[in-house]
């Protein structure tokens, strides 16, 4: 069943060299329970499109200029700020890459939890405390009951990222979105971050997880949505994409990554850098990368065509007869 | 790795036989003053008794975590630290000795590449100026300093032409190659790269680290590469340590340890990695974070957070042990089989 969906999105920030898309088209559908990976490198919009869904983006200079964002059947672009602050933190709740300056530096990590409960539930002080409590222990912080008073700086980066995720799950939203939660972390706490999300994530709970590792989606992940310069360039099932990657972006950026190898290794690399979104291309924005483009990848943009079974990907050889008509 | 190489100037060092950089037992501490009358003082061991060596044309990879001294044994090697005990020779000789004339001649031979490429480099002074100042300063321009700012930028992969242009007009890749030109403007023997890729995108990560690989072959470089990231660092260094708080505690050949790895602690680095399509492995015994450098437990640092920790890693610090190519440092292995290691057992201070 659907939770979330995602239709024709595109976000828009001017500056003063001009106006650009920084999110272009995308439309995606998030199931109850469901863990979606949005992959990426830095700049291609996955964050902006996270930010988009609960209309967090900052304006000016931001603006969604276009699309739809329903959840639970209800159009979230629409609602006025006071229905929208409901859904906020109550139905979607965020974790963000940064504990430190998500968290406020000035208040107690009891109080800033302790706050969101008083708009979203009917609990008194004393009850929200307890309920915050009980939250710190069971994402595994060691002397909770002290801890509580602690203020954030005083918590070690792996703390601060549990308190985080004790808050977005307090409430028992619907889904989850976390940006880049684990970046600014060591390995070792990672891979404890991700045990926690993976355990306490209860059955119904959807995760949009935005990484640009895929290592990290693929332990965390049921399915995969690739974009590259503020386009979706291809999506599918997590076995799939990494058996059978279709977009020559997706092909390129999984032979780059760094195996574990036993001395001096040349590595695959992708020539050439992302194009500046000032100035995308006319037609494909991977044309300039792509060793297979040809004449209609400078003329026209692709559309996400099927090129297996649930399996999506915006490139003319996807395209049936391979695209050159 | 022989110790009278020690006594040797410049002069006799020999590339063939001797180690380029030789390190024993470096400390660097770093006082925490309490308040302003308070005379409680404590230390930040951030650097705590490391000892290793580096042959020319070689690579170590020193890898570790957050906050486990491994940029600052870095920073202390290109003395912008001060060493509170221990012996660096460079080249035959006595690094922490020479005197400031010295060592600013010594400086030439022994670059870095930071990790942030932009706040690396000064963004009033168009590229020529930063990739050619070092020239100017040892007087060693070969032509003029548009012609030789034009041939180093070719020479890390970017177009000749842009020697007027300003790092902000840059993207973060081309910024670490201007930082690599800087570097290798001076000719050294020796880069230390801290975290030299961890800012850039996978994509342009293996560039990056394909041009590593090609200016060290071209140029018979040796690499100080320092890194979080054991996948990373295991495409690029022919001997891996890992440290652990202020210490290392095991090296080897890169091959050896990724394959083999004899510390919990490789051990548990190693399995926190998430590898893509591999099966996903049961990560239960990844637990704890680093404690304070401030308050080091007692014994093995590692014991508290250790799958495999026994009473007496508590108690004693473990013996350094090492054999020809590896060195461990963990109770585990205190009564090895000789097989094991057929080499002597060592004691007190190693090198790796």
């Amino acid at each position: 069943m659907t939770l979330l969906s995602v239709e024709n999105l595109a976000v828009e920030f001017t500056v003063d060299e001009g106006t650009f898309r920084a999110v272009d088209d995308v439309s995606f559908r998030i199931s109850r329970g469901e863990s979606l990976g949005l992959v990426g490198e830095s700049g291609c919009g996955k964050s902006v499109t996270a930010l988009a869904l609960t209309r967090l983006i900052p304006s000016p200079p931001g603006r969604i200029a276009s699309g739809s964002v329903h959840f639970q059947g209800r159009d979230l672009l629409g609602l006025k700020p006071h229905a929208l602050r409901a859904v906020r933190g109550n139905d979607i709740s965020m974790i963000f890459q940064e504990p430190l300056s998500a968290l406020s530096p000035l208040h107690r990590v009891g109080r800033q939890m302790t706050e969101g409960l008083g708009f979203h539930s009917s609990m008194t002080k004393k009850e929200a405390r307890q309920y915050a409590l009980s939250w710190l222990e069971k994402v595994g912080i060691p002397d909770a009951r002290h801890r509580i008073d602690s203020y954030p700086f005083q918590l070690s980066g792996g703390m601060q990222q549990r308190v985080m995720i004790a808050m977005a799950l307090m409430l028992s939203p619907g889904l989850i979105v976390a940006d880049e939660p684990t970046t600014a972390l060591d390995v070792t706490t990672q891979a404890q971050i991700f045990r926690l999300i993976t355990e306490m994530k209860q059955n119904e709970t959807a995760l949009l997880l935005i990484t640009h590792d895929m290592g990290v989606v693929w332990e965390m992940c049921d399915r995969v949505i690739v974009m590259y310069a503020s386009r979706i360039v291809e999506s599918a099932a997590i076995e799939e994409i990494f058996s059978r990657p279709c977009h020559p972006y997706t092909i390129g950026l999984l032979e780059a990554i760094p195996k574990l190898a036993g001395g001096r290794n040349y590595l695959k690399d992708i020539a050439g850098q992302v194009p500046s979104p000032l100035n995308y291309p006319q037609g494909c924005n991977f044309q300039e990368r792509c060793e297979h483009a040809f004449d209609r990848c400078r003329m026209e943009t692709p559309e996400l065509v099927e090129c297996g079974e649930d399996h999506l990907a915006a490139c003319f050889l996807a395209y049936p007869g391979g695209g050159r008509s | 790795m022989k110790k009278n190489s020690r006594l040797r100037g410049d002069n006799n060092w020999d590339p063939e036989k001797h180690p380029l950089l030789e390190v024993s037992g470096l400390k660097t501490w770093f006082e925490l003053k309490g308040g302003m009358f308070s005379r409680r003082t404590d230390r930040i061991r951030a650097v705590d008794g490391v000892g290793f060596s580096l042959m020319q044309n070689e690579t170590l990879g020193l890898v570790g975590e957050s906050g486990c001294g491994k940029t600052t044994l870095g920073r202390t090697l290109l003395g912008l630290e001060t060493a509170g005990g221990g012996e660096v020779f460079f080249r035959g000789r006595p690094l922490l000795k020479l005197s400031k004339k010295e060592m600013n001649l010594m400086r030439r031979r022994l670059q870095v590449v930071f990790q942030d490429p932009l706040s690396s480099l000064n963004p009033r002074m168009n590229v020529m100026d930063i990739i050619t100042e070092g020239l100017v300063q040892f007087k060693m321009l070969k032509d003029s300093r548009a012609g030789d700012a034009a041939r180093l930028l070719r020479e890390v992969g970017l177009d000749g032409e842009m020697i007027y242009r300003f790092p902000h007009e840059f993207s973060g890749g081309q910024r670490q190659r201007i930082n690599i030109a800087r570097a290798l403007s001076m000719r050294p023997d020796l880069i230390i790269c801290d975290e030299a890729v961890s800012a850039l995108d996978v994509s342009i990560q293996a560039q990056v680290i394909n041009l590593l690989l090609d200016l060290q072959k071209q140029h018979n470089l040796s690499y100080l590469f320092i890194s979080h990231d054991l996948s990373v660092v295991s495409n690029i260094a022919d001997r891996i340590a890992v440290m652990y708080m202020g210490r290392i505690v095991e090296s080897g050949p890169t091959a050896d340890v990724i394959e083999k790895p004899l510390h919990p602690y490789t051990r548990m680095l190693l399995a926190a990695i998430p590898v893509a399509g591999e099966k996903r492995v049961e990560k239960q015994a990844i637990k704890g974070e680093t404690p304070s450098s401030a308050e080091p437990p007692p014994g093995c640092r590692f014991h508290p957070r250790c799958p495999e920790a026994m009473d007496v890693c508590g108690r004693e610090h473990p013996e350094e042990i090492s054999s020809d190519s590896r060195f461990i440092c963990c109770h585990l292995y205190s009564r090895i089989p000789p097989e094991a290691f057929p080499d002597s057992r060592g004691s007190g201070q190693s090198s790796v």
